[in-house]
């Protein structure tokens, strides 16, 4: 894969952001945006057409659950990773049950991630 | 494509060949019946050459005989001509391949004779026909009956000259061609005999190949379908498979039945199978997990993180009633079939063991530093004295136990038990503080406050006395794992030295070794409480050779009377000083044998003696007795009132005293060996108890003390 | 354990009395036994319980008990097939009681009944039982609690 594959950070935290970004594989995937609710990820995915979004789901401004319905109705080819904490096991099957693809559980480390979002676009043409 | 014909590959070439070799025989057998049908075609025209030998030397005669008659003249040589073109041309035929007519006077193809016998007779037959035929020619081309009579002369010569030759040549000619046919329906024969043979053989190549082959195929699946079964016996891990509607499959493991107590899985649905052992919450999330796994979207191991089954807590009815608890840890994984999703395999495994291995580790861990704790609660006290306290501990709680064994609906009989139950529970405390066992102390501490509150209730029923029933549970319970703690201590040789380095330096110096020392330290702790200054002089104690029964009585005894004399008699530091006495109050116990045989303890202290007059006002305030009656008792009245039960001069109420038990529980205990109480006091100077019992008053009891064991 | 998860078992046996005609039932002062010797009349009922605490609870009575508490909700057939039938009634209001309480963290078996005392099977050797009497009418019957956290 010679062009990296767009990628939206969301997630109301600076630091698991950050991590997110340092984490995901610069040379196949280019972290292009990011944001902190689920209202400012539709305008971002919208804007910026991403390959691959990773998406917490507690936020403020519309869930990771709500937002992921939303993302999905624009376009339901959408490769969304749920990176959230596991604190009911329901909301995350929930979370794919709207269309997500995948589960990385916080607390990860860089390798977890990377192998995650390689996963999630392994299939990808 | 014929990739796609995989293990068929060679049945498919076997049939190929097989109808190839059917074909050629065919297309060989076409070939040579043509053949045949041709060369039956030569053998005709070669015998109607012979014919025609004949019918040639027949017209020449016949045109001699019809000399003069132009009709007849006419006719023969018409017959001539014929019979003469037809056999020249099919000479040639026969010769150089070409047409003639049949019988019919089709035209005909014949193929130029090649066999030798047949090429001689031909080429014999030409030399003699050339003459033959020339004469013959001429005789046609005659004109005027001159030359034809001539012409038909010489060529009636030649006839009648070869005629035979010719006809032996045509006829060996007929009889080769002849056998060039029948050959050449042998070699059809043969051909088709061998075809046949060919194709049977093939057939059974087929047969036993192919049939060995399947049969051999078959039996690789049986015995893939046995090794599957045999794995499917003999591991550990539930297996099955779940289709798209969460049905179970019909193969499974013989382990699932086991760990599903015995429950036959086929065909159930998923939910049947486990609905009744987990939650219902936790069943849907499953259900809704295990459906994920289907949609071809969603990274199947990505998902393992939400898997609501990974340990699981289910508990299975037994026969019996009860339950059995397992831990089960369900996997989720995909099987594809072509790339699609067809099923997914569930494996269960009992974790049981693990589980419970982490739990042990995690109890014994809080049990470790639980017992560490204990451990500093009882490090200070001298073995022996903890070995005394815990068992009279459970005695206590085996009375306790006792007297709420006993039933009655009476209010009166209720509040007795009350009363008494507060007895147990507050000697036990006394003690329990003279050792500084502290949690103990608390414990009875609270114990206590709710059978105050109880006594405060102004209807009792029995439930009330549940309260009652668990904290004697959860006091035996905590005595039970000192006493295992205890018993541990005990078993290191150093402990059994009371004077060991384990003891708090804060220790009184002067104190030798002593059973007894815990009541120096009452006396300190409860001094210090009352912000007074108190010293105790045991002496006899560790001399007076008595029994463990006694040893426990005078154990009680001297801890009451001690605590009283610090808590009522003992007055504070700058009172003394102000009344010329020492700042620090000083208190003898003094346990003796006397020349009788009786056992004597007496307890003095050099404080303000008994205080008659606050118990005169205690009295009044009760409200029991008249005002007047109170005004008229004796000294002697109003210390009989300090050894009824509830009656408390103490200002406060604390660990020490005010919970006005204390007096009448002596009383009670020094009533049960026939001893006998003495008090005597002089205000502001001293007050001493003396209790005497009787020689024989222990060894009798001593059944007793086996009693109280709870249950 | 609690005295309020003890009151539980205790009251689902005074709910079952008290949908009787009869319904003064008396509670007596509870008491500690040792499993080794677990006491019981005539017949005895026993539920099993798993969750955040595990153990058994039954309900005990003498044969006379059963008799009358019988006749008392109107049946007059008093075969031991009914006394039987009764037991495991009570144990089941006793179920129904604590599942109610407790709510889906407790799981409750369906009661056993059995004559005489329970097999150790219930009753961890080493562990005390809570006794219960409970009187009804002349008759005392028990409700015995053995729990463990």
């Amino acid at each position: 894969m010679t062009v990296p594959l767009k990628m939206l950070i969301v997630d109301d935290s600076n630091i698991i952001r950050r991590k997110i970004e340092r984490g995901s594989d610069g040379e196949m995937f280019k972290v292009v945006g990011s944001a902190d609710s689920g209202v400012a990820a539709i305008e971002k995915f919208k804007a910026l057409k991403p390959d691959v979004v990773t998406m917490d789901l507690t936020m403020p401004k519309m869930d990771g659950i709500e937002c992921i319905s939303n993302l999905i109705s624009i376009d339901p080819k959408a490769r969304i990773l749920v990176v959230s904490a596991l604190s009911d096991k329901a909301t995350g099957i929930e979370a794919l049950e709207k269309g997500a693809r995948g589960f990385l559980c916080k607390p990860f480390d860089e390798k977890k991630l990377s192998d995650a979002l390689k996963e999630l676009v392994q299939d990808y043409v | 494509m014929w990739s796609a014909l995989g293990k068929y590959k060679a049945i498919v070439v076997s049939i190929a060949l097989f109808l190839i070799l059917d074909a050629s025989v065919l297309s060989l057998n076409f070939f040579i019946s043509f053949k045949i049908a041709d060369d039956a075609v030569g053998v005709n025209l070669a015998g109607r050459q012979r014919m025609l030998t004949q019918r040639t030397v027949k017209s020449l005669y016949d045109l001699r005989l019809a000399e003069g008659d132009t009709v007849k003249q006419e006719t023969a040589l018409n017959e001539l001509k014929t019979t003469y073109n037809l056999f020249n041309t099919t000479l040639t035929a026969f010769d150089k391949g070409g047409e003639t007519k049949n019988a019919n006077g089709e035209t005909v193809v014949l193929k130029r004779v090649n066999s030798d016998a047949g090429r001689v007779a031909i080429d014999e037959a030409k030399i003699i026909w050339q003459p033959y035929s020339d004469a013959i020619a001429k005789v046609i081309a005659a004109s005027g009956t001159a030359a034809m009579a001539q012409s038909l002369n010489s060529a009636i010569v030649i006839a009648g000259d070869k005629n035979l030759l010719l006809l032996k040549l045509m006829n060996d000619l007929t009889v080769n061609l002849e056998q060039v046919a029948t050959h050449q329906a042998t070699v059809l024969r043969y051909i088709q005999t061998g075809g046949i043979t060919l194709a049977i053989i093939n057939f059974l190549i087929i047969l036993f190949h192919f049939i060995g082959e399947l049969r051999q195929n078959d039996k690789f699946l049986e015995d893939a379908r046995k090794e599957t079964t045999d794995i499917l016996d003999t591991v550990n891990e539930g297996l099955f498979l779940l289709d798209k509607d969460l049905v179970i499959g019909e193969q499974q493991s013989s382990q699932l039945a086991e760990i599903f107590g015995g429950k036959d899985a086929r065909g159930l649905k998923f939910s049947d199978l486990i609905g009744d052992l987990v939650k219902p919450k936790d069943l849907e999330t499953a259900q809704r997990f295990v459906n994920l796994l289907f949609r071809p979207d969603v990274k199947g191991n990505l998902i393992s993180d939400l898997n609501p089954l990974n340990q699981v807590e289910i508990n299975i009815p037994d026969e019996d009633g009860g339950y059995i608890t397992r831990h089960l840890s369900f996997e989720f994984s995909r099987v594809s079939k072509d790339g699609e999703l067809k099923n997914v395999l569930v494996t269960v495994n009992d974790i049981t063991e693990q589980v419970m291995l982490a739990r042990e580790l995690e109890e014994t861990k809080e049990k470790g530093e639980q017992q560490l704790e204990m451990l500093t609660s009882i490090l200070h006290a001298n073995p022996g004295v903890l070995k005394r306290f815990i068992q009279n501990a459970f005695d206590a709680y085996g009375r306790i136990n006792k007297i709420l064994k006993e039933q009655s609906k009476s209010p009166a009989v209720m509040q007795r038990k009350l009363n008494d139950i507060f007895i147990e529970v507050h000697n036990f405390k006394g003690e329990a503080s003279a050792l500084e066992l502290d949690n103990f102390a608390e414990y009875a501490h609270v114990f206590e406050d709710d059978i105050q509150a109880l006594k405060q209730q102004s209807k009792l029923a029995g439930n009330d006395f549940l309260k009652l029933a668990v904290h004697l549970e959860s006091l035996i319970r905590y005595t039970e794992s000192i006493k295992e703690l205890a018993d541990k201590l005990a078993s290191f040789a150093f402990n059994q030295d009371p004077s060991s380095s384990v003891r708090s330096p804060t220790n009184h110096e002067n104190v030798t070794s002593s059973d007894w020392k815990h009541l120096t330290k009452l006396c300190e702790n409860v001094s210090q409480r009352d912000k007074k200054q108190a010293q105790l002089v045991l002496t006899g104690f560790d001399e007076a050779k008595i029994n463990d029964d006694a040893q426990k009585l005078v154990n009680e005894l001297s801890i009451q009377f001690i605590r009283n004399a610090v808590v009522h008699s003992i007055e504070h530091p700058e009172f003394r000083k102000a009344r010329g006495k020492h700042e620090t109050g000083r208190i003898d116990a003094r346990l003796s044998r006397l020349p009788t045989g009786e056992l004597e303890l007496s307890v003095h202290d050099d404080g303000c003696g008994i205080n008659y007059e606050k118990i005169r006002s205690k009295a009044l305030m009760i409200g029991k007795w008249d005002k007047a009656e109170v005004e008229k008792f004796t000294h002697q009245q109003l210390l009989s009132l300090i050894f009824l039960p509830g009656f408390s001069t103490a200002d406060n109420q604390n660990e020490d005293a005010g919970r006005g038990v204390g007096m009448d529980i002596i009383k009670k205990r020094i009533d049960q060996y026939q001893g006998k109480i003495k008090v005597s006091s002089s205000s502001g100077k001293h007050c001493q108890f003396t209790v005497t019992f009787p020689a024989d008053a222990f060894a009798q009891n001593e059944i007793d003390t086996q009693q109280g064991k709870v249950a | 354990m609690s005295e309020e998860t003890l009151q539980v078992f205790i009251d689902g046996v005074i709910n079952y009395f008290h949908h009787t005609s009869e319904k003064e039932v008396k509670v007596g002062s509870p008491y500690l036994i040792e499993n080794n010797s677990p006491a019981a009349f005539d017949y005895t009922g026993i539920i099993g319980i798993s969750g955040p605490y595990r153990g058994s609870v039954y309900f005990t009575a003498p044969k006379a008990l059963l008799t009358h508490l019988l006749l008392a909700i109107g049946e007059k057939d008093t075969s031991m097939e009914y006394i039987m039938d009764l037991v495991g009634e009570v144990a089941n209001t006793i179920a129904g009681n604590a599942r109610s309480k407790f709510g889906q963290d407790f799981l409750i078996s369906v009661p056993v009944v059995v004559e005489g005392a329970p097999s150790n099977i219930h009753l961890p050797k080493d562990l005390r039982s809570y006794v219960i009497p409970v009187y009804w009418r002349a008759y005392s019957s028990a409700v015995v609690i053995c729990l463990e956290a």
